[in-house]
C-alpha cells in the first residue's frame, strides 16, 4: 500500500501514523522559494506509486522541469508512463500559446480549473498547486475572493485526494492566512534563519494531519542535486594524530576531499554526507599539536562532534580530551568512534568512555574505518543526538526568537 | 589665532548617498540617493529613462559597490550591449553585478544560472525573482560589499500579469529588504500603461520620484519635505546629462 510523503524524513515518519486523505500546506517566508519543496514533494509521492498532477501557475511547466533536473531528478520517465501530469495553469494568464499536453484554458475560473485538475487527478492520487498565493495575486476581484476561490478549489479536489500546496506569505490579512491554514491539516513552515540574510532556512512543522507538531524544528537545505534534506551545516571530526580521523571522514561522506601530505592531514579534511534523509558537512581536523592553536577557530559554529580515537592506544585519550577542550566539543552533541576496533588490544566501549572520562550517555562506537565497519552505528547514533528532543527544544526556543524578530520586519 | 574647522570626517560606505553619476541629476538629489531609498523612475519608453538606470548600476561598480539589475522586458545580454554602447564595461567588475533575468527564459527555457546571471522562468514567480535578489544581496554583504544598488526593469511588465495589491505585497518586501540592506533602489514605471489608482498606490512605497518628460525635455525630482527640483536633460553617446534649474 502507497504511504503518503512530502520527502522530508522527520515529517513522513510522522505522516506514517494517519489514515489521510492527506492535505500538506508548506507556508513559505517572502524570499524562500518553495517550488523545490513542491518538486521533493511531487517525487517522493512518484516514487511512493502515487499518480501525481502538478498545477503550475507562476511560471511555464518547464521551469518545473527544471527544477527537478537541478535537484537530481528526472521527471521524463514518469511523465513518459502518465504517472506525473504537469497541468499548465501559466500560459492562459499569460495569453500565450502552451505546448504541453495538460493545459487549463481558464485559470482563473473556479469550475474550469477543478474539473481540469479532477479529470486528470485519479482518486487517491496526489495534487500538488504551485502556487496557492500566485492564484490569490492574479485573481480578479482581489485578495479575498481569491481566497474564496482557492478554499472552493481545494475542498472539491480533497475529494479522495492528497493535496500538496505552496504559499508564500506576502502580507496578506491574517484572517485569509488563517482560513488557508485550517483547509490543511499538515502545515509546514519555511523560515530563514537570519534576520536580514537568505542563507539558511529552517522548517517548522505547526501541525502534522491534524495533530499539533510545534516540537518539530529542523534545519533545512534543498540539495542540488539530491532534494530536501535536514541539513546540518557543520559537523567536525576530530582526535588525536593517526587515530584514523581522514578514513573516519572518507567513510561516512558520500563525497569527500582530502587534504593528505605525506601521509598526514595538513588542513581540514572535507566530506558531504547525505544519509537517510540527513545531510551535513564533515570537517575533519588536523591531529597534530602544532595545529592546536587554529582548532577553535576551525571549530566553530560545529553543530556535532566525533571524537576518532584509537581504541588500542589509551596513552592517546589525554590528547582526545585536549582536543575536545580545545574545540568546545564537552559542549556539543558528541559520539565517539574508537577506531581499530578489530585490533585484539582494542578497548571495548565502555572502557574506552570510562578512559576518556566521559559521561555514560555518549555513545562509543566500535569502528575499523578503513573497512566502513561501524560507520552505520556511528551514524545512527549521532543523528539520533542531533534530533534528540533537548536539542530540539534548544533550536525551538532560538527559532520562537527568530520569529519575534521577524514580526517586527513585516512592511 | 584663527580657528579652523577640522576636516569633517568621510561617512562610511553604508551611510554615503548612493550618486547616480549623473552630476546635475545628484544635484538635484542633494548628492544622490539616501542609503535604503525606493526612487520610482517614472517616464515613457524611449525617453532614456533606461539610460539613467543603466547609469546609475554602473556608477555603482566604479565605486567599488555591488549592483544587481532585474530585467523583465529586455534580454540581459541586450543590457549588457547597451552598457557597452556607452563604454560602460563590466569585465573589470566581475564578482561585483549580477543581472536577474526574467525574461530569456521565455525563449529558451533551458539556460542555467551563472555568476553573472540568475534566471528567473517568470515574472510571476515572485517567490524565485525575491529570493534570486535577496540571496544576491545576501551574498554581497557577506563578502562585505555594504555599498549595494538595484534597478528593477521594470514594474510595468509585473502589473501586466499581477493584480495591483498583489504588487504592491511583494514591492512592499522588497522596499523592507532593501532598506535592511541599506542598498538604494530604482524601479521603472510608465504610468501611462496602466490605471491611474494602481500607479499611485505604488507611489505610495518610494522615497524619491525621478519624472522624465521627454515632451518638456525635463526632468522632475520630488522628494518628500523638499520642494520639487527641475532640470533640463538630454541623452547623448556618453550618457544621461542634467542641468539644474536654479532654485527660486
Amino acid at each position: 500500500m502507497s504511504v503518503f510523503r512530502v520527502g522530508i524524513r522527520l515529517v513522513d515518519e510522522r505522516l506514517r501514523l494517519g489514515t489521510g486523505p492527506f492535505r500538506a500546506l508548506f507556508i513559505s517566508s517572502p524570499g524562500i522559494d518553495p517550488a523545490p519543496y513542491g518538486v521533493n514533494a511531487a517525487v517522493a509521492a512518484l516514487k511512493e506509486g502515487f499518480a501525481v498532477t502538478y498545477m503550475v501557475n507562476n511560471k511555464p511547466a518547464d521551469a518545473i522541469r527544471a527544477i527537478a533536473d537541478i535537484m537530481g531528478f528526472d521527471l521524463q520517465e514518469w511523465e513518459g508512463t502518465g504517472q506525473l501530469r504537469i497541468l499548465d495553469s501559466f500560459s492562459a494568464y499569460m495569453n500565450i500559446p502552451s505546448n504541453e499536453t495538460n493545459k487549463v484554458d481558464l485559470p482563473q475560473d473556479v469550475r474550469s480549473l477543478t474539473e481540469k485538475v479532477c479529470e486528470l487527478a485519479p482518486r487517491d492520487g496526489v495534487v500538488v498547486f504551485d502556487s496557492l498565493s500566485s492564484y490569490i495575486d492574479m485573481c480578479d476581484g482581489g485578495e479575498g475572493a481569491g481566497v474564496a476561490r482557492l478554499l472552493e478549489i481545494i475542498r472539491e479536489v480533497c475529494q479522495g485526494r492528497h493535496v500538496v500546496g505552496l504559499f508564500s506569505t506576502w502580507g496578506y490579512e491574517p484572517g485569509h492566512i488563517a482560513q488557508l491554514r485550517a483547509a490543511f491539516d499538515t502545515v509546514l513552515s519555511l523560515k530563514p534563519a537570519e534576520r536580514l540574510t537568505i542563507v539558511r532556512q529552517f522548517l517548522r512543522a505547526e501541525k502534522i494531519d491534524g495533530r499539533e507538531a510545534r516540537d518539530l524544528i529542523v534545519p533545512i537545505k534543498v540539495m542540488r542535486p539530491g532534494g530536501v534534506r535536514v541539513f546540518f551545516p557543520k559537523i567536525l571530526v576530530t582526535g588525536p594524530y593517526h587515530s584514523g580521523k581522514s578514513s573516519i571522514v572518507h567513510a561516512i561522506s558520500t563525497s569527500y576531499v582530502s587534504v593528505d601530505r605525506m601521509g598526514t592531514t595538513i588542513a581540514m579534511d572535507h566530506g558531504y554526507l547525505d544519509y537517510k534523509g540527513f545531510a551535513a558537512d564533515i570537517y575533519g581536523t588536523p591531529g597534530q599539536e602544532p595545529f592546536d592553536p587554529i582548532l577553535e577557530f576551525l571549530a566553530e559554529e560545529a553543530v556535532a562532534v566525533i571524537l576518532v580515537v584509537d581504541a588500542t592506544k589509551p596513552e592517546t585519550f589525554a590528547r582526545a580530551r585536549t582536543m575536545l577542550q580545545l574545540t568546545k566539543g564537552y559542549a556539543l552533541p558528541m559520539v565517539v568512534a574508537a577506531n581499530f576496533s578489530d585490533l585484539p588490544e582494542a578497548l571495548g566501549p565502555d572502557e574506552a568512555r570510562e578512559h576518556l572520562k566521559l559521561d555514560p550517555g555518549v555513545p562509543v562506537i566500535p569502528t575499523i574505518a578503513v573497512r566502513g565497519a561501524g560507520v552505520e552505528e556511528l551514524l545512527e547514533a549521532l543523528f539520533g543526538l542531533l534530533m534528540s528532543e533537548e536539542r530540539l527544544s534548544q533550536l525551538e526556543g532560538a527559532a520562537e526568537e527568530e520569529e519575534e524578530e521577524h514580526a517586527t520586519d513585516q512592511p | 589665532m584663527q580657528r579652523t574647522n577640522p576636516e569633517p570626517r568621510p561617512l562610511p560606505a553604508a551611510q554615503r548617498r548612493h550618486r547616480t553619476g549623473i552630476d546635475g541629476l545628484d544635484q538635484l538629489l542633494n548628492g544622490g540617493l539616501r542609503p535604503g531609498a525606493l526612487c520610482l523612475l517614472v517616464g515613457p519608453s524611449m525617453s532614456g529613462r533606461g539610460t539613467l538606470a543603466r547609469g546609475y548600476f554602473y556608477q555603482g561598480l566604479k565605486e567599488g559597490g555591488a549592483s544587481m539589475y532585474v530585467t523583465t522586458k529586455n534580454f540581459s545580454d541586450d543590457v549588457i550591449s547597451l552598457l557597452e554602447e556607452k563604454k560602460w564595461l563590466l569585465h573589470p567588475h566581475l564578482g561585483r553585478y549580477v543581472f536577474i533575468d526574467a525574461y530569456s527564459p521565455q525563449s529558451d527555457p533551458s539556460l542555467k544560472d551563472s555568476e553573472e546571471v540568475k534566471y528567473v522562468a517568470s515574472v510571476a514567480d515572485f517567490a524565485r525573482l525575491t529570493n534570486a535578489i535577496v540571496s544576491s544581496m545576501s551574498e554581497y554583504l557577506a563578502r562585505g560589499m555594504d555599498h549595494q544598488r538595484v534597478v528593477f526593469d521594470s514594474v510595468d511588465t509585473i502589473l501586466m500579469y499581477v493584480s495591483a495589491q498583489g504588487v504592491y505585497r511583494f514591492l512592499s518586501y522588497l522596499r523592507a529588504k532593501i532598506k535592511g540592506f541599506r542598498a538604494s533602489s530604482i524601479f521603472l514605471i510608465e504610468p501611462e500603461l496602466h490605471e491611474d489608482r494602481q500607479v499611485r498606490t505604488l507611489y505610495q512605497l518610494a522615497d524619491v520620484i525621478i519624472e522624465v518628460k521627454p515632451d518638456q525635455g525635463v526632468v522632475e525630482v520630488t522628494q518628500p519635505g523638499l520642494p520639487k527640483r527641475r532640470g533640463a536633460y538630454r541623452v547623448t553617446d556618453v550618457g544621461f546629462i542634467v542641468v539644474p534649474e536654479p532654485i527660486d
